[in-house]
């Protein structure tokens, strides 16, 4: 087995004097799709928020890339932010941007291109892969959410990120759209080759994205295996996912 | 443990906090990769859209200062004065104060709204994680905008504030434009003047300052949009007025002895 | 979102707007503080400055020529004041002419006051000259002296106020003058009395006129002169009886020293007797008496003759 691109250890993590993370464990192999179940407020996102250093755990081992993530300098944090993807729930365009502004600012200011024609290429070719070329000159408040979550996705993946975290990539999205998504990411998923941790409670997505799954409840993990493993288990809190 | 703890702990850690954001806003000016186009944006945005509002503001603040001051000075046989002690305390005080609660009320809370829905819908939290840096594009550049604008707007507004107050003197009785004009410059000195464009700089900051912190720190869920730009408003009040005062101290020590 | 091309010219177009007006207003300011215009500079030294100011105005004939640019302190007595002048006035301001500190106004800021100079000199400042000074009229000396005179004038006035209290009240001979009735009657009647007089005067003089009276027949009545003139004719009769009387006088006295000697003294008697004339000429001319006897007892009878009509004079 390949060497783990997130290794997490014992990881804790409180609100005050409300404990949300309480020690989980966990890995993510390269080129994998894990998914993590759980209800909501369970701490799922808490979790996946501190994989990328918007927030900070409180104890416990959080590597990536084989590196402590508190050890990193700020210009490592950058370089692993970099690499790193995060969709988040509500995709989170920049909503005084244009489709092709949102897409060129992390081009511009992470990646620092200054070359127009590449950096057009490069944003028609996202928007070609989710989809919406046509909505390149789009204000986000023009665009529907499932259209929104295609472009919030084509603006994660034209960084080329190594690893893909997925905050509930379908809440909010009716079932067709919900579907379609879901495939995009498995489809982007083999397109660009990302390991991707993706956090939902919609048993659709998880079925077509998984290749592992992780049940988290109370701030732990508390089943693992794959959706067929899961689904005919005999546990009861994980068997109510299913239903 | 102090009398009132938990106060206490909550002021003490709002300002510390506020105090690292400031730190971060001076570490990521001079950092590369400066954001000049949005810096320019944001002008636009601050400076320009202002211009109305501030201009008419001006305007009638000198019209009014002039029409109320006439009957009374006229009463003391000193109606000439008029055109200088409206310049005077339009330019030291009335003119940097009022354009400044204005802009408070205006650039503040806008800065506030902007940032805390930004922060809300996780645009913020996008960004960074993006690995570009939220300070240094919508903090950096909103705080210079509005420390650079104020001055200008408050300067402006001060000329309009003379053009009114020379229309109101023109209304009662016929001056001409150069004279009440050179009286209103000969009344006026350096010290009224420089102390008033530094201490419009410092409401500048004060109102881009709070606008974003305010933002910038909203908490999650739409509400707390609506609280962070009424919060900037009051502090950014708050503080113009207080910074008003000291600025006052500290010009009668150095500038007019 | 893209800054557009618009918004950068109208952001820009604002900026300079603003500017411009900072600049034109220390342009302005600065105009009226000189800064902008072409000066040169001149100094005076002043023992004491009164509080004047850097930056205070400085008045060349009663027009706003310069400011102050620095005052130093040489030592605790000598203050040098440099000033900025305006070139405009330096044709006019000559070598003599002298820097006053004063103000404006009773409240109005401290300032420099140069009067121009005399008429025939023809040297004028150059960047760089030392002006005459005045120094300023101290005002704390000049308050010390308006305190003394304003302490003179409450006690003047104090004093005055007392008297005028005690005229009021009658006291003194203003106050009674003033106050008191019965003066005014006495006064009253001292006119009156003064109206009588004149009146009786008149009359006197008019009866002085018509000749009555001892003063008016004095002056206008002939008798009184005929009268005096027979006085005097008496008198011119008296005096003559005095000299017989004295020559009477003077033949005793001749007598009695010839009965010393009873030698024919009735005999030369006799025989003088016809000679009357010739001997009464004799009394008055001592030379022809001295004839007929010595000449020391001459001198003795004379002398004693005089005497006795002295007496007799100062009897009468």
């Amino acid at each position: 087995m390949d060497e783990a691109v997130i290794a997490i250890r014992d990881l804790k993590k409180s609100f005050g004097t409300k404990e949300v993370l309480s020690g989980i464990n966990m890995d993510l192999f390269k080129g994998e799709n894990l998914v993590v179940l759980g209800k909501s407020g369970q701490g799922k996102s808490v979790a996946i928020k501190c994989m990328v250093g918007l927030l900070t755990h409180d104890s416990g081992s959080l590597k990536i890339f084989g590196k402590e993530i508190k050890d990193r300098s700020e210009e490592e944090m950058k370089e692993l932010r970099i690499k790193t993807g995060f969709l988040f729930q509500s995709a989170a365009l920049y909503d005084s941007m244009t489709v092709e502004e949102n897409l060129e600012f992390p081009l511009t200011r992470v990646l620092k291109l200054t070359d127009r024609d590449e950096i057009r290429q490069k944003i028609e070719e996202l928007l070609e892969g989710v989809g919406l070329l046509d909505a390149i000159d789009k204000m986000p408040s023009d665009l529907s959410g499932g259209m929104r979550k295609r472009v919030g996705l084509a603006r994660t993946l034209i960084m080329k990120p190594e690893i893909m975290l997925y905050d509930e990539p379908t809440t909010g999205l009716d079932p067709i759209t919900s579907r379609e998504i879901s495939e995009l990411i498995l489809q982007m998923q083999k397109k660009y080759k990302t390991s991707s941790v993706i956090i939902t409670h919609d048993m659709e997505c998880a079925r077509i994205t998984a290749d592992r799954l992780l049940v988290m409840n109370d701030g732990v993990f508390v089943a693992e295996g794959n959706y067929e493993q899961l689904e005919n288990g005999q546990d009861e809190l994980v068997r109510s996912f299913f239903k | 443990m102090t009398i009132f703890p938990a106060a206490l702990t909550r002021q003490f850690s709002a300002a510390g906090d506020q105090m690292i954001f400031m730190r971060a806003f001076f570490r990521n000016i001079f950092r590369s990769d400066f954001e000049w186009n949005e810096l320019i944006r944001q002008c636009y945005i601050i400076g320009y859209k202002s211009l109305f509002l501030v201009g008419i503001t001006g305007f009638i603040l000198g019209f009014v200062l002039t029409l109320q001051s006439g009957p009374t000075m006229k009463a003391f046989g000193a109606e000439s004065f008029v055109p200088g002690m409206v310049a005077i305390s339009v330019v030291r005080e009335m003119g940097p104060v009022i354009i400044a609660l204005i802009c408070a009320g205006k650039i503040s809370s806008g800065i506030g709204a902007e940032l805390g829905s930004m922060k809300v819908s996780e645009q913020i939290d996008a960004m960074e994680v993006s690995g570009a840096n939220p300070v240094q594009y919508l903090v950096v550049t909103r705080i210079l905008a509005s420390t650079l604008m104020i001055p200008l707007l408050t300067l402006m507004a001060d000329a309009l504030a003379l053009a009114g107050g020379f229309m109101a003197s023109n209304i009662s009785k016929e001056t001409s434009l150069t004279i009440y004009f050179n009286k209103a410059f000969t009344s006026l000195d350096f010290v009224d003047l420089i102390p008033a464009v530094i201490k419009t700089v410092f409401f500048g900051f004060a109102i881009g300052f709070v606008g974003c912190y305010k933002g910038y720190n909203s908490d999650r869920g739409t509400e707390s949009v609506g609280l962070a730009a009424n919060s900037a408003v009051v502090s950014a009040s708050l503080w113009i007025i207080v910074l008003d005062a000291i600025a006052v101290q500290l010009t009668s020590v150095f500038a007019y002895n | 979102m893209k800054t557009s091309v618009s918004q950068k010219i109208r952001t820009g177009a604002f900026t300079v707007a603003g500017i411009l007006l900072f600049i034109a207003g220390i342009f302005f300011i600065g105009a009226k503080k000189n800064m902008f215009d072409h000066t040169f500079m001149i100094y005076g030294t002043f023992k004491n400055v009164g509080g004047l100011e850097e930056g205070n105005n400085v008045r060349f004939a009663g027009i706003n020529a310069g400011t102050v640019k620095r005052i130093q302190m040489l030592s605790d007595t000598v203050i040098r004041i440099d000033m900025l002048i305006k070139e405009k006035v330096r044709p006019f301001l000559k070598v003599d002419a002298m820097a006053v500190i004063g103000s404006d106004g009773l409240m109005g800021d401290k300032m420099i006051t140069i009067t121009p100079g005399s008429e025939n000199e023809n040297r004028l400042m150059s960047d760089g000259s030392r002006i005459i000074t005045v120094n300023p009229v101290d005002y704390d000396k000049v308050i010390a002296k308006l305190t003394r005179v304003a302490d003179n004038a409450a006690v003047i006035t104090g004093e005055l106020a007392g008297m005028a209290i005690k005229i009021r009240e009658g006291k003194g001979s203003i106050g009674r003058l003033l106050y008191t009735d019965n003066l005014a009657r006495s006064v009253e009647g001292t006119v009156s009395n003064a109206e009588r007089i004149t009146g009786s005067l008149a009359r006197i003089a008019s009866q002085v006129q018509s000749g009555k009276g001892s003063i008016g027949s004095l002056v206008y009545t002939d008798s009184l002169s005929q009268g005096l003139g027979k006085t005097v004719n008496t008198a011119n009769s008296a005096m003559i009886t005095i000299k017989e009387a004295a020559y009477g006088f003077s033949e005793n006295m001749k007598a009695l020293q010839g009965n010393f000697f009873l030698r024919g003294y009735f005999k030369k008697k006799a025989a003088e007797e016809e000679k009357e004339s010739v001997v009464h000429k004799a009394a008055v001319v001592p030379e022809d008496v001295s004839s007929d006897m010595e000449e020391k007892e001459l001198k003795d009878i004379i002398a004693e003759a005089q005497k006795a009509l002295d007496e007799k004079h100062i009897k009468k």
